[in-house]
């Protein structure tokens, strides 16, 4: 082929590629409305985004799987852990997030933003661990014993956010070694399953546990000593 | 051999300024790898944000500031005449320099107070508004001062003038798509990607695919007819596969699912036109018409050639196909990829442009001592093949162990990870000693070696087996 003819070949699959690209671009925008609940995109989780951004939040976690792979990604950060830890977690971050001095409504505004973002249709993203199906309710993995599940769920669950990797505590959380020798088996179910329930004004959110999954990590509990 | 127009000296300015941006991005790089592992390091002052921020700005622009350079050393030379003006050209390296500069001193004041006049909190694109506007302030003096050359041209405009035109124009009118506010989060990234995917799977690669044309015309001498019809081929299969190829960053930011499979379809093609590139390179070496007395140019490029393919190409497929981008999106997989990509494709081809472009306004190829540069080549590769390959097992293993067992990220981030992220910052200083020799050996050239100067030439080091 000629210097010419290629040229031309060049330009008219650009122009075609760019005019199909162009095409799909207007579908998604008419289509992504719908998928991402835009009627729930309130003001205040405009705010919750522009905190979002001024924060600098995304070089450090991603969101939609897009940012830094520093932290966790926020995508169901809403849904997994709720607004109640969310609350306490960013008014006094644990771990290795520094404080970001956030404003009480600055705190709210993140967690509307937050709440709405999890709730985009995100073709399935991300994938339910293929771990979490023996840990589900009324399927006991029979490999495993109860305080083994207790410990993969004291994991999954989030509870080393605050509580420690090893259950050892931190600055705002207490320590759990030794917690089953002064509380009994009844007082730590009835903790699991709603703490403000038994102490009003509970730090800690409600997990939204199973029964199987408290009578998992009381055992796992117990093994803390 | 020797420079033709007087005016192509402007290049000099911008490589100096971008190896020296080049030098703090990976300084800074090794920083923010140190914090992988020991997270307090700095962070009342200079927290993980910030370092990331400024990796990827100071990534940025070095880049572009390279591929001006280039243009300028190019453009006179492809089209017979002197540049329209070089003091503009030096106005333009001065606001784009000073901008740039004032961004960063703005990223370390946001940590303290945050606010939208300091960052925007998007990756890459951290930059905030008065900043955008004096970005492409410096933009289109670049693009009026090279379209008034191009214009006044006494023959008609070759293909690499027209690809690298139709590259820069490209890459100034995609940022723009970044600087709007939008509310609904995945318009927002959706946006956000044709800044990001269509500068380095697009405008990017036509810029870089005439400036290697350019390179391998002068280093090895063979046929421009050739060379420029491999060009069209090229960049229009980069194009074809690119455009639509975005779609793989629209499988799970709220987009519609038919992304999966146009997104997946075209983005497997994209490394053809990669792998194209690595044969006409190696079949041009075959049919070079003389060797050409620059070797640290000449390892720099076919350098440049094969970690393209290999970080872009290879790298790039590996987690493209939805059904394993499930896995592995948000990952450190991403940034492996990312790091060997960016290296390849760009980082080596603006350093074999430098090697190639600063001897010739020096009028000292025949003078140059190939050792140091040579060196600088394999250790920084060396540095960057390591640690993509940590990041890459570091990524599998986080797949493995927080995607399907369902163990907490911040878990396997510091109790399964740690010896990697440690290999990473090991090969990262591996890098950062290759940068410093080549920034030493930028240096010392420069000025060590004034065209008709009788500075006598240094004694040649032994760095290297070469």
């Amino acid at each position: 082929m000629s210097k010419a003819a290629l040229r031309t070949l060049f330009i008219v699959g650009v122009l075609v590629f760019s005019i199909a690209f162009m095409a799909l671009t207007m579908d998604t925008l008419g289509q992504v409305p719908a998928r991402t609940n835009e009627q729930n995109l309130t003001e205040q989780v405009v705010a919750g985004k522009l905190a979002w951004q001024r924060h600098d939040c995304i070089d450090c976690h991603t969101i939609l799987g897009n940012g830094a792979y520093y932290a966790p990604d926020l995508t169901k950060v809403a849904r997994t852990r709720g607004a109640a830890f969310l609350r306490t977690w960013l008014k006094n971050p644990g771990g290795q997030m520094p404080n970001q001095r956030l404003t009480d409504q600055e705190v709210e505004d993140l967690i509307a933003f937050l709440g709405w973002v999890s709730e985009i249709d995100t073709n399935d993203w991300p994938p339910a661990p293929l771990g979490a199906t023996p840990l589900t309710p009324g399927t006991p993995s029979p490999s495993q014993d109860l305080a083994a599940q207790g410990a993969a769920l004291f994991q999954s669950k989030g509870c080393t956010a605050c509580h420690g990797r090893q259950g050892e505590g931190s600055a705002i959380a207490p320590s759990l070694i030794g917690v089953s020798a002064k509380y009994d088996v009844d007082y730590l179910s009835r903790w699991l399953k709603d703490p403000s329930v038994v102490k009003p004004g509970a730090t800690m959110p409600n997990l939204g546990l199973s029964q199987a999954e408290i009578e998992a990590l009381v055992a796992h509990l117990q093994t803390l000593r | 051999m020797q420079t033709t127009y007087r005016t192509q000296k402007v290049a000099y300015w911008y490589f100096a300024v971008a190896a020296l941006l080049f030098l703090l991005q990976v300084l800074d790089g090794l920083v923010i790898a140190a914090q992988y592992i020991w997270p307090d390091l700095f962070v009342s002052f200079f927290p993980f944000n910030v370092g990331r921020t400024f990796h990827l700005n100071l990534l940025v622009l070095w880049l572009v500031l390279g591929f001006m350079g280039a243009t300028y050393y190019v453009v006179p030379e492809e089209t017979d005449q002197e540049l329209f003006s070089p003091a503009l050209a030096y106005v333009q390296l001065v606001i784009l320099t000073l901008t740039g500069v004032a961004a960063l001193v703005g990223f370390v004041a946001a940590n303290f107070h945050p606010s939208l006049w300091l960052t925007e909190g998007r990756e890459y694109i951290e930059a905030p508004r008065w900043a955008d506007w004096l970005i492409v302030l410096g933009v289109g003096i670049f693009a009026v001062n090279n379209g008034i050359t191009i214009l006044r041209r006494r023959r008609p405009v070759t293909a690499t003038v027209g690809i690298l035109s139709l590259g820069l124009v490209g890459l100034a009118v995609m940022y723009l798509f970044g600087m709007k506010f939008l509310s609904n989060v995945t318009v927002d990234q959706f946006f956000w990607w044709w800044v990001i995917h269509l500068w380095v799977e697009g405008s990017w690669e036509l810029i870089a695919g005439a400036l290697m044309a350019f390179l391998m015309v002068r280093l090895t001498g063979v046929d421009r007819e050739v060379v420029e019809k491999w060009l069209y081929v090229e960049v229009g299969l980069v194009l074809f596969t690119g455009l639509v190829g975005t779609g793989h960053h629209y499988y799970w930011i709220g987009t519609p699912r038919y992304w999966l499979l146009i997104g997946g379809l075209f983005s497997a093609l994209e490394p053809v036109p990669i792998g194209l590139m690595v044969f006409d390179a190696w079949r041009m070496t075959r049919h070079a018409a003389r060797p050409h007395p620059n070797r640290v140019a000449w390892t720099w490029a076919v350098g440049s050639v094969i970690t393209h393919f290999l970080g872009a190409g290879v790298w790039g497929f590996v987690h493209t196909l939805p059904q394993i981008n499930k896995w592995t999106h948000g990952t450190q997989i991403t940034p492996a990829h990312g790091h060997f990509a960016f290296y390849g494709a760009y980082a080596t081809l603006v350093i074999a442009l430098a090697y190639f472009i600063i001897p010739q306004l020096k009028e000292a190829v025949a003078k140059m001592n190939p050792a140091r540069g040579i060196a600088a080549f394999w250790m920084t590769t060396g540095g960057v093949v390591g640690m993509v390959i940590a990041l890459t097992v570091a990524g599998i293993i986080q797949v493995y162990l927080h995607r399907m067992a369902g163990l907490d990220f911040m878990v396997v981030k510091t109790e399964y990870l740690r010896f990697w992220f440690v290999s990473r910052l090991i090969f990262g200083g591996l890098a950062v000693l290759g940068v410093l020799l080549y920034t030493w050996d930028f240096l010392s050239f420069g000025l060590g070696t004034e065209p008709g100067s009788a500075v006598p030439r240094s004694i040649p080091m032994t760095t290297s087996s070469e």
